[in-house]
């Protein structure tokens, strides 16, 4: 079979039956974190790092990291009231989030976290 | 004689009970979806001052018959609401009586 490189890597051709994780394209996504209050910086500096760490290893990319601070939350979450909120803009594969969110479960500072495609 | 009393009858119906307007029962308010009108108003998750305007007191997402949101942006204030509920923007229940019992 004769393959186009250029044709194959181009948006408009269908590449449903190609399930290599080569193939398949940067989706953009936001990722919600809550962080625990009781933190100091460095440790939220640390933990944000991890979480960078599996994007990047993944293949994706951080596109912006915004910084929410310590906000109330409208119901207790870990028995606090407070949570230190950030708000990441994401461009990986769609493959990788699967696992991204088994890392976030695992790491202990983080109290909620929340993928959204968008 | 007796087309005399007939007019007379039916002038002393309209008398005691005015004729109704036709339609009128029947008129609703316009009802208008805010979302379909202005297109620049986008329905997310972290705009929760928006949101808070289809939500009850208690924290119930407020049906289509009150606000009057079109099917499809009904659902995607339903589902926005839902995602800041998860991440704690907006409560799962009032604040307000929860409060009240501690």
């Amino acid at each position: 079979m004769v393959t186009f490189p250029l044709l194959r890597s181009h948006p408009c051709v269908f590449q449903g039956h190609t399930q290599g994780k080569e193939e398949s394209f940067m989706h953009n996504y936001e990722l919600v974190v809550i962080i625990h209050p009781d933190l100091d910086d460095e440790a939220i500096e640390q933990s944000l790092d991890r979480i960078r760490g599996w994007i990047t290893d993944s293949g994706g990319s951080i596109n912006k990291t915004d910084k929410w601070g310590k906000r109330r939350m409208s119901y207790e979450i870990q028995k606090q009231n407070e949570g230190i909120y950030y708000l990441l803009e994401v461009s990986m594969l769609p493959t990788a989030v699967a696992e991204l969110e088994r890392n976030m479960m695992i790491l202990e500072p983080v109290m909620r976290h929340m993928v959204v495609a968008k | 004689m007796a087309d005399e009393r007939n007019v007379n009858a039916r002038s002393g119906d309209s008398e005691q009970r005015p004729r109704r307007k036709y339609n009128t029962r029947y008129v609703r308010k316009p009802r208008y979806c805010q979302f379909c009108s202005d297109k620049k108003l986008v329905i997310d998750y972290k705009n929760t001052t928006l949101l808070r305007k289809f939500t009850t007191e208690e924290g119930k997402i407020r049906p289509r018959r009150q606000t009057g949101t079109c099917a499809k942006h009904q659902r995607t204030v339903a589902r926005e609401i839902k995602r800041a509920r998860h991440i704690a923007l907006l409560p799962f229940t009032g604040g307000t009586w929860e409060e009240k019992i501690r």
